[in-house]
């Protein structure tokens, strides 16, 4: 199938945290807390990352938002594009974020209460630097996008959503499939497909990746520009780093964890992807 | 050797902290230019830039900064750095949503990727360039397989041939993604977000003309 605009797939990590700390659920829900950010973060760029998102799981539901601490940390040593979402409400909090040193925001349940704030974000700081995150939750066959990180569905369909927030401005949408999300099962190709055929912006794609195998899947499949990993990449990038102290959270898996020879996930994804024939930054 | 000296021009629209810790990690001494300097005395004056060219243009000229480049650019050794919004600055005008005139340092347009029709297109994403052969350069020409990242819906259209140093596929369009004439030089990609190959680029950028 044609990519939009020949450029190589980015591969991105996706990192969640919550309270501070990087944090991996199943569905979204059941979190489990793994380590510090900002060096994942570090990790991640220094081993051949496209770019990097941290959503703040948390901050819709709490009202805050306080990852501008964690963005300057991780932009100081992160020389590739950082995209943050999580809880932003307003211009200002945009403003924050860049300020901060993200490069662009993520937005969700803002815009799905008004979608005007959407086009009032892209005329202010232009649609290149905002990208709309769309979680997409399936039910009985039938699909519905969700706000405060799977906590509220709301009856609209995705793929009319998607067309939606590119009219108003969307720079680019993340597609999230909550029903594949942290399973490690492989991506929803057919809502990936539909959303990434009826757009023109760049689609990322994200939820599901396990293996090797299902990235190369959702790339060959869909029309998207690039994936958005997070378990796949955590539990392997994990073994890099010495076990953190975090002292909220469920930490019962990080206590209990033995540290294994790492392995460069990043590179061989990327070694393998070029292998199969998909154009990649190297 | 003292360190080179790298002067940031605060355009108060964007984010300058990735550019400013780009520039200490490829070895500059840096500092973020404020409104009060009469004289810029750097070896490198950069000029970066997210956002819109209108806002761009109105707080160089409300500040007098169009002067102070001007200035900076008569004394010898001088360097001017455009980084994205920061390059397309530099040409006579842009017809990002209304026209509006630039800096005027070197001939030529800023346009939009399909003027044509309607559809917004935005670059976003990794890229190669390709040098034009008289600029070829061995310490220069290694940077052509590597990526470097994008984000924009306007480029610079040179109207003398000679200030484009290198072009960059977006589609089918085939645009100056460097652009060069005499001490002034401008990049559409972002080197503090292009990776280790980004932080390299930034390093050398003094020898690449």
């Amino acid at each position: 199938m044609m990519k939009k605009n020949n450029k190589p797939i980015r591969i991105i990590p996706l990192l969640d945290i919550k309270n501070g700390v990087l944090v991996k659920g199943i569905n979204l829900e059941g979190l489990r807390v793994l380590g510090i950010p900002e060096k994942f973060a570090k990790y991640y760029y220094q081993t051949g990352a496209d770019e990097i998102i941290y959503i703040d799981n948390v901050a819709t539901l709490y009202g805050t938002n306080n990852l501008s601490e964690f963005i300057s940390k991780t932009a100081k040593h992160v020389f590739i594009p950082l995209a943050v979402g999580g809880g932003i409400k307003s211009l200002n909090d945009i403003k924050e974020m860049f300020k901060a040193g993200a490069d662009k925001v993520c937005i969700n349940s803002s815009i799905i209460d008004n979608v005007k704030n959407l086009e009032k974000a892209a005329k202010v700081y232009g649609s290149s630097n905002i990208s709309v995150i769309i979680q997409a939750i399936k039910i009985q066959g039938k699909y519905y996008i969700s706000k405060s990180n799977g906590r509220d569905l709301i009856n609209k369909n995705p793929k009319d959503w998607a067309k939606k927030v590119e009219d108003y401005g969307a720079g680019e949408i993340i597609i999230t499939s909550i029903n594949n999300e942290g399973l490690k099962n492989g991506f929803d190709i057919k809502l990936t497909q539909n959303i990434s055929n009826s757009v023109k912006i760049p689609v990322i794609a994200h939820g599901g990746a396990g293996n090797f195998k299902d990235v190369l899947r959702i790339i060959k499949q869909t029309k998207i520009s690039g994936v958005a990993v997070a378990s796949l990449f955590h539990y392997e990038a994990i073994n890099n780093f010495s076990k953190p102290n975090p002292k909220i959270g469920n930490t019962n898996f990080i206590n209990n964890y033995q540290i294994k020879k790492s392995k460069n996930i990043i590179k061989d994804l990327k070694e393998y992807l070029i292998k199969k024939g998909i154009e990649i930054r190297t | 050797m003292t360190k080179c000296k790298i002067g940031i021009i605060n355009l108060n629209i964007n984010n300058l902290f990735s550019i400013e810790k780009a520039c200490l990690e490829a070895g500059y001494k840096v500092k973020i230019i404020d409104d009060k300097e009469k004289k810029y005395d750097y070896d490198i004056l950069l000029l970066p830039g997210v956002g819109a060219f209108s806002s761009g243009i109105e707080f160089l000229k409300k500040h007098g900064i169009d002067e102070k480049i001007q200035n900076y650019l008569h004394k010898p050794k001088s360097f001017l750095y455009g980084i994205c919004l920061g390059m397309q600055l530099l040409f006579d005008s842009s017809n990002e949503f209304k026209t509006n005139k630039g800096l005027k340092l070197i001939e030529g347009k800023v346009i939009n990727f399909t003027k044509q029709n309607k559809e917004k297109i935005i670059n976003i994403g990794w890229s190669k360039f390709n040098i034009n052969d008289n600029y070829y350069k061995k310490n220069f020409s290694k940077f052509e397989k590597n990526y470097f990242y994008f984000i924009h819906s306007f480029y610079a259209d040179p109207l003398d041939k000679k200030n484009i140093l290198a072009k960059s596929l977006h589609g089918k369009i085939n645009f100056c993604s460097i652009t060069k004439k005499k001490n002034i030089f401008g990049t559409q990609f972002h080197p503090e977000k292009s990776g280790k190959s980004g932080i390299e680029f930034l390093k050398k950028i003094k020898e690449l003309i």
